[in-house]
Protein backbone atom coordinates (compact mmCIF):
# COMPACT_ATOMS: atom_id res chain seq x y z
CA UNK A 1 0.00 0.00 0.00
CA UNK A 2 2.44 2.24 -1.02
CA UNK A 3 2.50 5.65 -1.85
CA UNK A 4 3.87 7.25 -5.28
CA UNK A 5 5.37 11.13 -5.06
CA UNK A 6 2.40 11.96 -7.64
CA UNK A 7 -0.34 10.91 -5.15
CA UNK A 8 1.48 12.54 -2.39
CA UNK A 9 1.32 15.72 -4.57
CA UNK A 10 -2.57 15.23 -4.66
CA UNK A 11 -2.81 15.68 -1.25
CA UNK A 12 -0.36 18.05 -0.65
CA UNK A 13 -2.77 20.50 -3.41
CA UNK A 14 -5.69 19.03 -1.42
CA UNK A 15 -4.61 20.53 1.48
CA UNK A 16 -3.28 23.67 0.12
CA UNK A 17 0.52 22.96 0.29
CA UNK A 18 2.89 23.64 -2.43
CA UNK A 19 5.84 21.65 -1.70
CA UNK A 20 9.64 21.10 -3.60
CA UNK A 21 11.25 18.66 -5.36
CA UNK A 22 12.90 18.11 -1.82
CA UNK A 23 10.10 18.25 0.43
CA UNK A 24 7.61 16.01 -1.65
CA UNK A 25 10.54 13.44 -1.31
CA UNK A 26 11.14 13.59 2.20
CA UNK A 27 7.23 13.96 2.27
CA UNK A 28 6.65 10.55 0.04
CA UNK A 29 8.85 8.32 2.34
CA UNK A 30 7.81 9.86 4.91
CA UNK A 31 4.34 8.65 4.81
CA UNK A 32 5.54 5.63 3.54
CA UNK A 33 7.22 4.59 6.52
CA UNK A 34 4.19 5.56 8.54
CA UNK A 35 1.88 3.29 6.27
CA UNK A 36 4.28 0.33 6.65
CA UNK A 37 3.48 0.53 10.51
CA UNK A 38 0.23 0.20 9.78
CA UNK A 39 0.75 -2.95 7.56
CA UNK A 40 2.36 -4.49 10.33
CA UNK A 41 -1.54 -4.71 11.54
CA UNK A 42 -2.34 -6.79 8.98
CA UNK A 43 -0.66 -9.76 10.22
CA UNK A 44 -3.32 -9.76 12.96
CA UNK A 45 -6.49 -12.37 12.58
CA UNK A 46 -9.18 -9.83 12.34
CA UNK A 47 -11.78 -12.33 11.56
CA UNK A 48 -14.52 -12.27 14.06
CA UNK A 49 -13.54 -8.69 15.18
CA UNK A 50 -16.48 -6.20 15.18
CA UNK A 51 -15.09 -2.35 13.46
CA UNK A 52 -13.76 -0.65 16.94
CA UNK A 53 -14.98 3.04 17.45
CA UNK A 54 -15.90 3.92 20.85
CA UNK A 55 -14.05 2.71 23.97
CA UNK A 56 -17.53 2.74 25.97
CA UNK A 57 -20.73 1.32 25.10
CA UNK A 58 -21.58 5.30 25.03
CA UNK A 59 -24.96 6.76 23.68
CA UNK A 60 -24.92 10.42 21.92
CA UNK A 61 -26.11 12.58 24.75
CA UNK A 62 -28.83 14.85 23.36
CA UNK A 63 -29.36 18.75 24.20
CA UNK A 64 -32.67 20.46 23.61
CA UNK A 65 -33.29 22.77 20.91
CA UNK A 66 -32.41 26.00 22.51
CA UNK A 67 -30.59 28.87 21.23
CA UNK A 68 -27.68 30.44 23.82
CA UNK A 69 -25.46 33.00 21.54
CA UNK A 70 -21.15 32.99 22.57
CA UNK A 71 -20.97 35.79 24.43
CA UNK A 72 -17.21 36.76 22.14
CA UNK A 73 -17.96 36.36 18.84
CA UNK A 74 -15.57 38.86 17.79
CA UNK A 75 -12.66 36.89 19.55
CA UNK A 76 -13.53 34.30 17.30
CA UNK A 77 -13.18 36.85 14.59
CA UNK A 78 -9.93 37.75 15.60
CA UNK A 79 -8.27 34.26 16.05
CA UNK A 80 -7.56 34.96 12.08
CA UNK A 81 -4.91 37.57 10.86
CA UNK A 82 -6.93 38.06 7.30
CA UNK A 83 -10.63 39.80 8.67
CA UNK A 84 -12.60 42.25 6.69
CA UNK A 85 -15.12 44.06 8.77
CA UNK A 86 -17.18 41.35 10.08
CA UNK A 87 -15.70 38.66 7.87
CA UNK A 88 -13.08 36.43 7.38
CA UNK A 89 -10.97 37.05 3.67
CA UNK A 90 -9.00 33.82 2.22
CA UNK A 91 -7.65 33.67 -1.05
CA UNK A 92 -10.00 33.45 -3.73
CA UNK A 93 -10.49 29.73 -4.71
CA UNK A 94 -13.62 29.64 -6.56
CA UNK A 95 -13.47 28.66 -10.39
CA UNK A 96 -15.17 30.87 -12.68
CA UNK B 1 -31.31 -0.09 -39.40
CA UNK B 2 -33.50 0.92 -36.43
CA UNK B 3 -33.30 4.23 -34.75
CA UNK B 4 -31.22 5.15 -31.77
CA UNK B 5 -33.50 5.25 -29.09
CA UNK B 6 -31.94 7.00 -25.41
CA UNK B 7 -33.00 6.31 -21.83
CA UNK B 8 -31.74 8.66 -19.20
CA UNK B 9 -31.04 6.87 -16.01
CA UNK B 10 -31.03 10.08 -12.96
CA UNK B 11 -30.46 9.74 -9.22
CA UNK B 12 -31.09 13.01 -7.47
CA UNK B 13 -29.58 14.44 -4.19
CA UNK B 14 -31.50 16.63 -2.65
CA UNK B 15 -30.36 19.06 0.60
CA UNK B 16 -32.99 20.18 2.67
CA UNK B 17 -32.17 22.44 5.74
CA UNK B 18 -34.07 21.14 8.68
CA UNK B 19 -36.51 23.63 10.87
CA UNK B 20 -34.55 24.32 14.20
CA UNK B 21 -33.89 27.27 16.29
CA UNK B 22 -30.16 26.45 17.23
CA UNK B 23 -27.75 24.59 15.02
CA UNK B 24 -27.38 20.79 15.10
CA UNK B 25 -24.33 20.74 17.08
CA UNK B 26 -24.09 23.95 19.04
CA UNK B 27 -26.71 26.52 20.75
CA UNK B 28 -25.95 29.47 18.03
CA UNK B 29 -28.87 30.77 15.93
CA UNK B 30 -29.93 29.14 13.03
CA UNK B 31 -30.31 32.67 11.80
CA UNK B 32 -28.44 33.29 8.74
CA UNK B 33 -29.37 36.46 7.76
CA UNK B 34 -28.02 37.98 10.65
CA UNK B 35 -24.83 40.02 10.31
CA UNK B 36 -21.52 38.24 9.26
CA UNK B 37 -19.90 36.20 11.51
CA UNK B 38 -22.52 36.59 14.37
CA UNK B 39 -23.93 33.42 15.25
CA UNK B 40 -20.64 31.34 15.64
CA UNK B 41 -19.29 29.45 18.66
CA UNK B 42 -15.98 27.49 18.92
CA UNK B 43 -17.78 24.24 17.79
CA UNK B 44 -18.87 25.76 14.60
CA UNK B 45 -15.81 27.21 13.82
CA UNK B 46 -14.31 24.13 15.00
CA UNK B 47 -11.50 25.77 17.39
CA UNK B 48 -9.55 23.12 19.16
CA UNK B 49 -11.18 21.85 22.37
CA UNK B 50 -14.85 22.01 21.23
CA UNK B 51 -17.14 19.31 21.40
CA UNK B 52 -20.24 18.68 19.15
CA UNK B 53 -23.51 18.47 21.34
CA UNK B 54 -26.20 16.82 18.77
CA UNK B 55 -29.25 18.77 19.24
CA UNK B 56 -32.80 16.61 19.66
CA UNK B 57 -35.33 18.29 17.58
CA UNK B 58 -32.58 18.19 14.58
CA UNK B 59 -33.01 14.41 15.47
CA UNK B 60 -36.67 14.69 14.77
CA UNK B 61 -36.75 16.63 11.99
CA UNK B 62 -34.91 14.01 10.48
CA UNK B 63 -37.76 11.11 11.79
CA UNK B 64 -40.17 13.37 10.38
CA UNK B 65 -38.37 14.40 6.56
CA UNK B 66 -37.87 10.49 6.24
CA UNK B 67 -41.60 9.40 7.39
CA UNK B 68 -42.73 11.89 5.26
CA UNK B 69 -40.72 10.07 2.77
CA UNK B 70 -41.65 6.49 3.96
CA UNK B 71 -38.66 5.17 4.76
CA UNK B 72 -37.98 3.59 8.21
CA UNK B 73 -36.37 4.82 11.11
CA UNK B 74 -33.07 2.97 11.78
CA UNK B 75 -32.40 1.95 15.77
CA UNK B 76 -28.82 2.99 15.89
CA UNK B 77 -26.76 5.69 13.14
CA UNK B 78 -23.64 6.64 13.75
CA UNK B 79 -22.07 10.27 12.50
CA UNK B 80 -18.71 10.67 10.36
CA UNK B 81 -16.40 13.38 9.26
CA UNK B 82 -16.20 13.35 6.04
CA UNK B 83 -12.47 15.40 5.03
CA UNK B 84 -11.95 18.26 2.66
CA UNK B 85 -10.31 21.30 2.77
CA UNK B 86 -12.32 24.27 1.18
CA UNK B 87 -12.09 27.72 3.58
CA UNK B 88 -16.00 27.23 4.10
CA UNK B 89 -15.65 24.36 6.00
CA UNK B 90 -13.35 25.77 9.10
CA UNK B 91 -12.93 22.34 10.99
CA UNK B 92 -11.42 20.85 7.78
CA UNK B 93 -14.10 17.73 7.91
CA UNK B 94 -18.05 17.98 7.37
CA UNK B 95 -19.80 16.00 10.47
CA UNK B 96 -22.00 13.44 8.57
CA UNK B 97 -24.07 10.49 9.02
CA UNK B 98 -23.55 9.40 5.17
CA UNK B 99 -22.60 5.75 6.00
CA UNK B 100 -24.97 4.56 8.65
CA UNK B 101 -27.79 6.81 8.23
CA UNK B 102 -30.92 7.69 10.34
CA UNK B 103 -33.22 6.26 7.86
CA UNK B 104 -33.55 3.29 5.75
CA UNK B 105 -35.27 3.44 2.26
CA UNK B 106 -38.00 5.28 0.83
CA UNK B 107 -40.18 6.15 -1.69
CA UNK B 108 -42.08 8.52 -3.58
CA UNK B 109 -44.32 8.56 -6.03
CA UNK B 110 -44.53 10.56 -9.44
CA UNK B 111 -46.27 10.30 -12.83
CA UNK B 112 -44.51 8.55 -16.00
CA UNK B 113 -44.52 10.12 -19.49
CA UNK B 114 -48.01 7.67 -19.71
CA UNK B 115 -49.16 9.67 -17.03
CA UNK B 116 -48.92 6.13 -15.03
CA UNK B 117 -47.64 6.18 -11.29
CA UNK B 118 -44.06 4.95 -10.83
CA UNK B 119 -42.46 5.16 -7.49
CA UNK B 120 -38.60 7.32 -7.18
CA UNK B 121 -37.19 5.23 -4.61
CA UNK B 122 -35.27 7.33 -1.92
CA UNK B 123 -32.17 5.21 -0.77
CA UNK B 124 -32.19 7.18 2.60
CA UNK B 125 -32.15 10.49 4.63
CA UNK B 126 -29.20 11.23 7.03
CA UNK B 127 -28.18 14.17 9.29
CA UNK B 128 -25.44 16.17 8.74
CA UNK B 129 -24.15 20.14 9.08
CA UNK B 130 -24.41 22.85 6.36
CA UNK B 131 -20.64 24.76 5.46
CA UNK B 132 -20.35 28.08 5.91
CA UNK B 133 -21.28 30.64 2.59
CA UNK B 134 -18.76 32.06 0.38
CA UNK B 135 -18.99 35.83 -0.69
CA UNK B 136 -16.88 37.43 -3.79
CA UNK B 137 -17.67 41.12 -2.38
CA UNK B 138 -17.11 42.70 0.96
CA UNK B 139 -19.97 43.08 2.95
CA UNK B 140 -20.44 46.38 2.08
CA UNK B 141 -21.12 45.33 -1.82
CA UNK B 142 -17.47 46.93 -2.92
CA UNK B 143 -15.50 44.57 -4.82
CA UNK B 144 -11.92 43.76 -3.45
CA UNK B 145 -9.11 42.59 -5.66
CA UNK B 146 -10.37 39.44 -7.86
CA UNK B 147 -7.95 37.00 -5.67
CA UNK B 148 -9.97 37.36 -2.18
CA UNK B 149 -13.22 36.00 -1.10
CA UNK B 150 -15.16 36.52 2.10
CA UNK B 151 -16.37 34.09 4.25
CA UNK B 152 -19.36 34.26 6.86
CA UNK B 153 -20.05 31.05 8.93
CA UNK B 154 -23.64 31.98 10.26
CA UNK B 155 -24.75 29.05 8.27
CA UNK B 156 -21.92 26.80 9.22
CA UNK B 157 -23.78 24.23 11.78
CA UNK B 158 -27.36 24.75 10.50
CA UNK B 159 -28.92 21.18 10.66
CA UNK B 160 -29.60 19.51 7.05
CA UNK B 161 -31.34 16.58 5.58
CA UNK B 162 -29.35 14.76 2.45
CA UNK B 163 -31.74 12.83 0.50
CA UNK B 164 -30.25 10.23 -1.51
CA UNK B 165 -32.81 8.59 -4.55
CA UNK B 166 -32.08 5.77 -6.62
CA UNK B 167 -31.58 6.43 -10.21
CA UNK B 168 -35.41 5.55 -11.23
CA UNK B 169 -35.66 9.36 -12.62
CA UNK B 170 -35.99 8.98 -16.20
CA UNK B 171 -36.54 12.30 -17.38
CA UNK B 172 -36.54 16.46 -16.12
CA UNK B 173 -40.11 15.90 -16.00
CA UNK B 174 -40.28 13.71 -13.19
CA UNK B 175 -37.41 15.02 -11.58
CA UNK B 176 -39.14 18.08 -11.23
CA UNK B 177 -42.48 16.36 -9.61
CA UNK B 178 -40.03 14.01 -7.40
CA UNK B 179 -38.51 16.94 -5.99
CA UNK B 180 -42.21 19.05 -6.19
CA UNK B 181 -43.86 15.76 -4.11
CA UNK B 182 -41.09 15.42 -1.66
CA UNK B 183 -40.53 19.12 -0.77
CA UNK B 184 -45.04 19.52 0.03
CA UNK B 185 -44.54 16.30 1.58
CA UNK B 186 -41.51 17.14 4.03
CA UNK B 187 -43.57 20.91 4.48
CA UNK B 188 -46.53 18.78 5.48
CA UNK B 189 -44.40 16.86 8.28
CA UNK B 190 -43.09 19.89 9.83
CA UNK B 191 -39.41 19.02 9.39
CA UNK B 192 -38.78 22.26 7.11
CA UNK B 193 -40.35 25.15 6.11
CA UNK B 194 -38.32 24.40 2.77
CA UNK B 195 -38.47 28.17 1.61
CA UNK B 196 -36.60 27.95 -1.91
CA UNK B 197 -35.97 31.46 -1.88
CA UNK B 198 -33.97 31.07 1.28
CA UNK B 199 -32.07 28.38 -0.63
CA UNK B 200 -33.20 26.12 1.82
CA UNK B 201 -33.30 23.01 -0.90
CA UNK B 202 -30.56 22.48 -2.71
CA UNK B 203 -30.29 19.68 -5.67
CA UNK B 204 -27.24 17.73 -7.59
CA UNK B 205 -28.41 14.64 -10.25
CA UNK B 206 -26.78 11.87 -11.62
CA UNK B 207 -27.44 11.87 -15.26
CA UNK B 208 -26.13 8.85 -17.07
CA UNK B 209 -27.63 7.56 -20.71
CA UNK B 210 -28.84 4.46 -21.66
CA UNK B 211 -28.82 3.32 -25.92
CA UNK B 212 -30.79 0.79 -27.30
CA UNK B 213 -28.03 -0.89 -29.16
CA UNK B 214 -26.87 -1.60 -25.33
CA UNK B 215 -24.07 1.07 -25.18
CA UNK B 216 -23.71 2.72 -21.19
CA UNK B 217 -22.80 6.19 -20.76
CA UNK B 218 -20.93 7.51 -17.71
CA UNK B 219 -22.51 8.97 -14.91
CA UNK B 220 -21.79 12.34 -14.82
CA UNK B 221 -22.34 14.29 -11.00
CA UNK B 222 -24.10 17.76 -12.26
CA UNK B 223 -23.64 20.39 -9.36
CA UNK B 224 -24.87 23.81 -8.13
CA UNK B 225 -28.90 24.07 -8.94
CA UNK B 226 -30.78 25.67 -6.48
CA UNK B 227 -34.07 26.07 -7.91
CA UNK B 228 -36.92 23.90 -9.61
CA UNK B 229 -36.39 25.18 -12.19
CA UNK B 230 -32.48 25.23 -12.82
CA UNK B 231 -33.12 21.47 -11.98
CA UNK B 232 -35.07 20.72 -14.91
CA UNK B 233 -32.99 22.85 -17.31
CA UNK B 234 -29.69 21.44 -15.78
CA UNK B 235 -31.22 17.90 -16.67
CA UNK B 236 -32.47 18.48 -20.02
CA UNK B 237 -29.65 20.61 -20.85
CA UNK B 238 -26.57 17.08 -19.94
CA UNK B 239 -29.19 14.33 -21.53
CA UNK B 240 -29.26 16.42 -24.74
CA UNK B 241 -25.19 16.88 -24.19
CA UNK B 242 -25.03 13.22 -23.40
CA UNK B 243 -26.72 12.16 -26.34
CA UNK B 244 -25.29 13.99 -28.83
CA UNK B 245 -21.90 12.50 -27.62
CA UNK B 246 -23.21 9.02 -27.92
CA UNK B 247 -24.76 9.34 -31.17
CA UNK B 248 -22.01 10.73 -32.66
CA UNK B 249 -19.89 7.19 -31.23
CA UNK B 250 -17.88 9.55 -28.60
CA UNK B 251 -17.80 8.24 -24.63
CA UNK B 252 -19.36 10.63 -22.17
CA UNK B 253 -16.62 10.50 -19.58
CA UNK B 254 -17.45 10.27 -16.02
CA UNK B 255 -17.17 13.64 -14.27
CA UNK B 256 -18.54 16.39 -12.34
CA UNK B 257 -19.98 19.22 -14.00
CA UNK B 258 -21.04 22.34 -12.97
CA UNK B 259 -24.65 23.72 -13.97
CA UNK B 260 -24.37 27.75 -14.93
CA UNK B 261 -27.62 29.06 -14.60
CA UNK B 262 -27.37 32.16 -16.18
CA UNK B 263 -25.68 30.64 -19.16
CA UNK B 264 -27.69 27.85 -19.60
CA UNK B 265 -24.67 25.19 -19.71
CA UNK B 266 -23.22 22.16 -17.37
CA UNK B 267 -19.19 23.12 -17.33
CA UNK B 268 -16.96 20.25 -16.64
CA UNK B 269 -14.74 20.90 -13.29
CA UNK B 270 -11.15 21.66 -14.29
CA UNK B 271 -10.34 21.02 -10.68
CA UNK B 272 -9.54 17.18 -9.70
CA UNK B 273 -12.20 15.26 -7.59
CA UNK B 274 -10.39 13.48 -4.94
CA UNK B 275 -12.57 10.69 -3.55
CA UNK B 276 -13.78 12.37 -0.13
CA UNK B 277 -12.27 9.94 2.78
CA UNK B 278 -14.31 9.77 6.02
CA UNK B 279 -13.83 8.34 9.67
CA UNK B 280 -16.00 7.57 12.11
CA UNK B 281 -16.95 11.14 14.28
CA UNK B 282 -15.00 10.17 18.02
CA UNK B 283 -16.94 12.98 19.42
CA UNK B 284 -20.26 11.79 18.29
CA UNK B 285 -20.97 8.44 20.16
CA UNK B 286 -23.72 6.09 18.00
CA UNK B 287 -27.53 7.46 18.40
CA UNK B 288 -29.85 5.08 19.44
CA UNK B 289 -33.71 5.51 18.71
CA UNK B 290 -36.28 3.55 20.39
CA UNK B 291 -39.08 2.43 18.77
CA UNK B 292 -41.13 3.89 21.49
CA UNK B 293 -39.79 7.44 20.57
CA UNK B 294 -40.34 6.42 16.60
CA UNK B 295 -44.01 5.79 17.93
CA UNK B 296 -44.29 9.17 19.71
CA UNK B 297 -42.83 11.48 16.26
CA UNK B 298 -44.71 9.47 14.26
CA UNK B 299 -48.08 10.13 15.64
CA UNK B 300 -47.70 13.99 14.77
CA UNK B 301 -47.08 13.10 11.10
CA UNK B 302 -50.25 14.56 9.52
CA UNK B 303 -52.27 12.81 6.73
CA UNK B 304 -49.92 13.56 3.66
CA UNK B 305 -50.86 16.07 0.78
CA UNK B 306 -51.04 13.89 -2.11
CA UNK B 307 -52.81 11.51 0.04
CA UNK B 308 -55.14 14.37 0.98
CA UNK B 309 -55.48 15.37 -2.36
CA UNK B 310 -56.53 11.86 -3.94
CA UNK B 311 -58.92 11.60 -0.75
CA UNK B 312 -60.83 14.97 -2.21
CA UNK B 313 -60.52 13.24 -5.56
CA UNK B 314 -62.28 9.95 -4.44
CA UNK B 315 -64.44 10.95 -1.86
CA UNK B 316 -65.15 14.65 -2.73
CA UNK B 317 -65.56 14.79 -6.47
CA UNK B 318 -62.84 17.20 -6.65
CA UNK B 319 -61.30 17.96 -9.87
CA UNK B 320 -57.45 16.27 -9.55
CA UNK B 321 -56.19 19.81 -10.67
CA UNK B 322 -58.51 21.62 -7.81
CA UNK B 323 -57.41 18.77 -5.52
CA UNK B 324 -54.10 19.39 -5.84
CA UNK B 325 -54.17 23.23 -5.93
CA UNK B 326 -55.54 23.55 -2.16
CA UNK B 327 -53.41 20.57 -0.64
CA UNK B 328 -50.24 22.17 -2.03
CA UNK B 329 -50.68 24.61 1.19
CA UNK B 330 -51.32 22.52 4.37
CA UNK B 331 -52.84 25.43 5.98
CA UNK B 332 -54.91 26.38 2.97
CA UNK B 333 -56.35 22.83 2.79
CA UNK B 334 -57.26 22.76 6.28
CA UNK B 335 -59.20 25.79 6.27
CA UNK B 336 -61.36 24.22 3.43
CA UNK B 337 -61.49 21.48 5.06
CA UNK B 338 -63.05 23.10 7.93
CA UNK B 339 -65.20 24.69 5.57
CA UNK B 340 -66.93 21.29 4.66
CA UNK B 341 -67.39 19.66 7.75
CA UNK B 342 -69.13 23.11 8.96
CA UNK B 343 -71.83 22.03 5.96
CA UNK B 344 -70.76 23.69 2.68
CA UNK B 345 -70.69 21.15 -0.49
CA UNK B 346 -67.17 20.23 -0.73
CA UNK B 347 -67.11 20.91 -4.73
CA UNK B 348 -68.22 24.46 -4.13
CA UNK B 349 -66.24 25.47 -1.41
CA UNK B 350 -63.20 24.60 -2.98
CA UNK B 351 -64.43 27.19 -5.89
CA UNK B 352 -65.37 29.99 -3.12
CA UNK B 353 -61.87 29.13 -1.56
CA UNK B 354 -59.69 29.27 -4.77
CA UNK B 355 -61.18 32.26 -6.33
CA UNK B 356 -62.90 34.30 -3.98
CA UNK B 357 -60.79 33.69 -0.84
CA UNK B 358 -57.06 33.39 -2.74
CA UNK B 359 -58.28 36.61 -4.78
CA UNK B 360 -58.18 38.40 -0.93
CA UNK B 361 -55.37 37.09 0.59
CA UNK B 362 -53.16 37.87 -2.44
CA UNK B 363 -55.09 41.57 -2.56
CA UNK B 364 -54.48 41.96 0.98
CA UNK B 365 -50.70 40.11 1.35
CA UNK B 366 -52.25 37.87 4.13
CA UNK B 367 -51.99 34.44 5.08
CA UNK B 368 -54.85 31.91 5.05
CA UNK B 369 -54.54 31.33 9.04
CA UNK B 370 -55.28 34.98 10.07
CA UNK B 371 -57.83 35.17 6.70
CA UNK B 372 -61.01 37.04 8.45
CA UNK B 373 -63.67 35.47 6.96
CA UNK B 374 -63.81 32.00 9.13
CA UNK B 375 -64.27 28.57 7.35
CA UNK B 376 -67.47 28.08 9.83
CA UNK B 377 -68.84 31.79 8.28
CA UNK B 378 -67.51 30.99 4.86
CA UNK B 379 -69.46 27.92 4.62
CA UNK B 380 -73.05 29.54 5.88
CA UNK B 381 -72.43 31.89 3.11
CA UNK B 382 -71.57 29.14 0.04
CA UNK B 383 -74.80 27.28 1.65
CA UNK B 384 -76.72 30.16 1.09
CA UNK B 385 -76.07 30.97 -2.35
CA UNK B 386 -76.57 26.77 -2.84
CA UNK B 387 -80.13 27.18 -1.72
CA UNK B 388 -80.48 30.30 -3.80
CA UNK B 389 -81.05 32.67 -1.43
CA UNK B 390 -78.33 34.59 -2.34
CA UNK B 391 -77.35 34.76 -6.07
CA UNK B 392 -73.71 34.08 -7.31
CA UNK B 393 -73.06 38.03 -7.60
CA UNK B 394 -74.97 38.97 -3.93
CA UNK B 395 -72.98 36.35 -2.87
CA UNK B 396 -69.41 38.06 -3.42
CA UNK B 397 -71.07 41.16 -2.53
CA UNK B 398 -71.60 39.78 0.59
CA UNK B 399 -67.90 37.74 0.64
CA UNK B 400 -66.35 41.42 -0.25
CA UNK B 401 -68.14 43.54 2.43
CA UNK B 402 -67.21 41.07 5.19
CA UNK B 403 -64.16 40.99 4.02
CA UNK B 404 -63.51 45.12 4.26
CA UNK B 405 -65.84 45.23 7.26
CA UNK B 406 -64.98 42.22 9.32
CA UNK B 407 -68.47 41.34 10.29
CA UNK B 408 -71.43 38.00 9.43
CA UNK B 409 -73.22 37.26 6.79
CA UNK B 410 -76.16 38.46 8.16
CA UNK B 411 -75.09 42.11 8.92
CA UNK B 412 -73.43 42.40 5.19
CA UNK B 413 -76.46 41.01 3.95
CA UNK B 414 -78.65 43.93 5.84
CA UNK B 415 -76.38 46.59 5.38
CA UNK B 416 -76.01 45.50 1.80
CA UNK B 417 -79.85 45.99 1.03
CA UNK B 418 -80.24 42.42 0.11
CA UNK B 419 -83.35 41.20 0.43
CA UNK B 420 -82.87 37.75 1.74
CA UNK B 421 -84.52 34.96 0.40
CA UNK B 422 -86.86 36.48 -2.12
CA UNK B 423 -84.87 36.06 -5.38
CA UNK B 424 -84.55 39.81 -7.31
CA UNK B 425 -83.01 41.95 -9.44
CA UNK B 426 -79.74 40.79 -10.46
CA UNK B 427 -79.82 37.27 -8.81
CA UNK B 428 -82.72 36.90 -10.76
CA UNK B 429 -81.94 38.17 -14.27
CA UNK B 430 -78.69 36.05 -13.64
CA UNK B 431 -81.13 32.97 -13.23
CA UNK B 432 -83.29 33.84 -16.32
CA UNK B 433 -80.43 34.12 -18.54
CA UNK B 434 -79.07 30.97 -17.67
CA UNK B 435 -82.26 29.29 -18.21
CA UNK B 436 -82.45 30.91 -21.49
CA UNK B 437 -79.13 29.70 -22.80
CA UNK B 438 -80.14 26.46 -21.88
CA UNK B 439 -82.80 26.04 -24.08
CA UNK B 440 -82.29 28.41 -26.89
CA UNK B 441 -85.07 26.55 -29.34
CA UNK B 442 -87.69 27.43 -27.09
CA UNK B 443 -86.26 31.06 -27.31
CA UNK B 444 -86.24 31.15 -31.11
CA UNK B 445 -89.56 29.56 -31.53
CA UNK B 446 -91.03 32.78 -29.01
CA UNK B 447 -88.78 35.31 -30.90
CA UNK B 448 -90.25 34.07 -34.42
CA UNK B 449 -93.77 34.81 -32.61
CA UNK B 450 -94.82 31.01 -32.86
CA UNK B 451 -95.61 31.05 -29.09
CA UNK B 452 -99.60 32.40 -30.10
CA UNK B 453 -100.51 31.01 -26.61
CA UNK B 454 -97.78 31.62 -24.80
CA UNK B 455 -97.66 28.56 -23.34
CA UNK B 456 -93.29 28.57 -23.95
CA UNK B 457 -93.27 31.26 -22.26
CA UNK B 458 -95.31 29.78 -18.91
CA UNK B 459 -92.83 27.17 -19.79
CA UNK B 460 -89.82 29.47 -19.31
CA UNK B 461 -91.27 31.19 -16.33
CA UNK B 462 -91.56 27.69 -14.48
CA UNK B 463 -87.97 26.62 -15.24
CA UNK B 464 -86.89 30.35 -13.22
CA UNK B 465 -89.08 29.48 -10.25
CA UNK B 466 -87.77 26.01 -10.26
CA UNK B 467 -84.38 27.60 -10.56
CA UNK B 468 -84.97 30.21 -7.67
CA UNK B 469 -86.26 27.50 -5.28
CA UNK B 470 -89.41 29.07 -5.32
CA UNK B 471 -87.90 32.36 -3.58
CA UNK B 472 -89.30 34.80 -6.82
CA UNK B 473 -92.25 36.55 -7.16
CA UNK B 474 -94.03 35.40 -10.19
CA UNK B 475 -95.04 38.37 -11.11
CA UNK B 476 -91.91 39.85 -11.28
CA UNK B 477 -90.54 36.25 -12.94
CA UNK B 478 -92.89 37.24 -15.88
CA UNK B 479 -92.30 40.75 -16.45
CA UNK B 480 -88.49 39.89 -16.41
CA UNK B 481 -88.77 37.17 -18.85
CA UNK B 482 -90.75 39.34 -21.09
CA UNK B 483 -88.40 41.71 -20.94
CA UNK B 484 -85.91 39.45 -21.66
CA UNK B 485 -87.25 38.08 -24.66
CA UNK B 486 -88.20 40.94 -26.26
ZN1 LIG C 1 -21.93 27.50 17.07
Amino acid sequence: MKLTSEQVNDIAIESRLLLTEQELDGATRYINNFLDILDSFKELDLTDVEPFSFAEALECPLREDKVCAFPDTEAILHESEHVDGSYFKVPRIMEE
Amino acid sequence: MSELTFTPVIGIEIHIRLKSDSKIFCSCSTNTDAPANTNICPVCMGLPGSLPHLNHRVVEQGMLAGMALNCGIRPKSLFFRKSYFYPDLPKGHQISQCDLPITTSGYIEVHDSEGNLKKIRVHHLHLEEDVGSLHHSASDGRLEGADTSYVDYNRSGTPLAEIVSEPDVASAAEAVEYVTTLRRRVIYSGASDVELEKGMMRFDANVSMKCSDGRWGRKVEVKNMNSFKALERAIEYEIKRQKKIMLSGGEVIQETRHWNDSKGVTTGSRLKEFYRKFIVEPDLPPLYISQEWVNRVRARMPEMPDVRANRYVSEMNLPREVADFITDDKNLADYFESCVKAGANPVRAAHWVRTEVLRVMNEKQLKIQNFMITPEVLAGLVNRVDEGKLSTTQGKEVFDYMCANNCGVDEAVKNLGITEGGVAGSALDEIIKSVLAANPDVLNEIKSGLDKKGKKLKFLQGLVMKESKGQAKPQEVAEAIANAVK
